[in-house]
């Protein structure tokens, strides 16, 4: 059995100390299974190393994952929506070809990280350019800045992007209030099943339905939006 | 059991699936549509409720479509995951149709002597008496045997070959 640990109960005292109106008490939740479940990283290296033995579906589902964090960047990079697009496209396959180097020394989006950055430099170079003009290179790498981006989309990836933002608001709102907790513990914090579960005073097995269901909800209200702008995915 | 299947999806995409569960569901879900864009869906979900400017982008059609001329990856010394092959209903069919010609001839050879409708209906009927001349001699209790076992057979409804003993006195 495991037992809270002293981080995780602090966290949830101090926590709870900033709900007024709820007593949040850390009652020791049992947890379902003793076994460490995988990390988000292994995950993206089990994806991995079922790609480097033949299976092209599970690089594709890196590319499903990582794709909009990449073409952010190599959008930072290189400035032009479509050619982003074209060299975010170029990186995924270079990093396809490469896949036999990835040994899981580091995280696979890292890994990914330096492809994406070196296959813009390469295509800014080819096409007789410096990187990003306007600003260093190595500036656009690590900027967090949301303004840049929004600079370069198209107007109808700007609205598209708004739309499907607005909907996940949206459709946030309209959750009961144990899913909505629920959801935003784990994408908007980070928090694991186990924390959760000690925050919300109930099995981890119910955590893991309250996310679920607040996915479900929320991808019902998305799909309308998702076939217009994508249409047929797989 | 399709929402057991999202459910899991839900927690290994949060890193809180058994990793043996995570290998089963992938190989079970590798082409299952659904399954795929769920796993889209659930990431766009989070990478929007962390970061509502992330570009819009949808491009792993178009990696995927560039990845099949491509040739596979198979790093040296790892073994290939099996490929898939295509039960098509052709071979559906086939398999089908083999399975009951086998059963159809077991349960002829089974038969000492056959029915004396099924020889009427066929052109080796003259090899009947040299059949079953042949033929060892019989158990009385096999027809008993052979009744029960087949009618508790699930082929025997697609077979459609009615048994009726033939070599003992047990009569039904």
């Amino acid at each position: 059995m495991l037992l809270p640990t002293a981080q995780s109960s602090v966290r949830v005292l101090s926590l709870a100390s900033q709900s007024a109106n709820q007593t949040m008490v850390p009652t020791p939740i049992v947890p379902e299974t003793t076994a460490r479940p995988p990390s988000e990283r292994d995950i993206d290296q089990l994806l991995v190393e079922r790609a480097q033995r033949g299976d092209k579906m599970a690089f594709g589902m890196l590319v499903n994952k990582y794709q909009r964090k990449l073409a952010r960047l190599v959008g930072r990079l290189v400035r032009d929506p479509g050619e982003a697009e074209d060299v975010t496209q170029d990186a995924f396959i270079k990093a396809y070809r490469a896949l036999g180097t990835f040994r899981g020394d580091s995280a696979f989006y890292t890994w990914l990280y330096r492809i994406g950055v070196n296959t813009a430099k390469n295509y800014l170079m080819n096409h007789g350019r410096k990187a990003a003009q306007s600003m260093a290179m190595e500036d656009a790498e690590f900027s967090e800045s949301s303004e840049l981006v929004m600079d370069f989309n198209t107007p109808e990836a700007e609205l598209m992007s708004r739309e499907i933002a607005q909907t996940v608001n949206d459709s946030m709102d309209a959750l009961p209030e144990e899913l909505r907790t629920a959801i935003r513990l784990r994408e908007i914090d980070g928090l694991s099943y186990e924390d959760i579960a000690l925050m919300m005073n109930c099995p981890i097995g119910t955590v893991r339905s309250r996310i679920f269901r607040a996915r479900e909800a929320i991808a019902v209200r998305l799909k309308p939006l998702l076939e217009v702008s994508g249409g047929k995915r797989w | 059991m399709e929402n057991d299947k999202m459910e899991h999806l839900s927690a290994a995409i949060d890193g809180e699936l058994d990793k043996d569960k995570f290998v089963a569901l992938l190989a079970k879900c590798k082409r299952d549509e659904e399954f795929h864009e769920q796993w889209y869906a659930y990431h766009l979900i989070g990478d929007m409720l962390r970061e509502s400017t992330l570009p819009p982008v949808s491009i792993h059609e178009r990696v995927l479509a560039a990845l099949k001329d491509e040739p596979t990856i198979l790093l040296p010394g790892i073994t290939p995951l099996p490929q898939e092959t295509a039960v098509t209903p052709v071979r559906r069919w086939f398999a089908v149709a083999a399975a009951v010609a086998v059963v159809f001839l077991t349960t002829a050879v089974l038969r000492p002597t056959p029915p004396a409708a099924f020889l009427a209906q066929t052109e080796v009927a003259p090899v009947k008496s040299e059949v079953a001349l042949a033929s060892p001699p019989i158990d009385p209790d096999i027809d008993t045997f052979v009744a029960l076992h087949h009618q508790g057979s699930p082929l025997s409804g697609i077979q459609a070959v009615d048994y009726t003993p033939q070599t003992s006195s047990v009569r039904h």
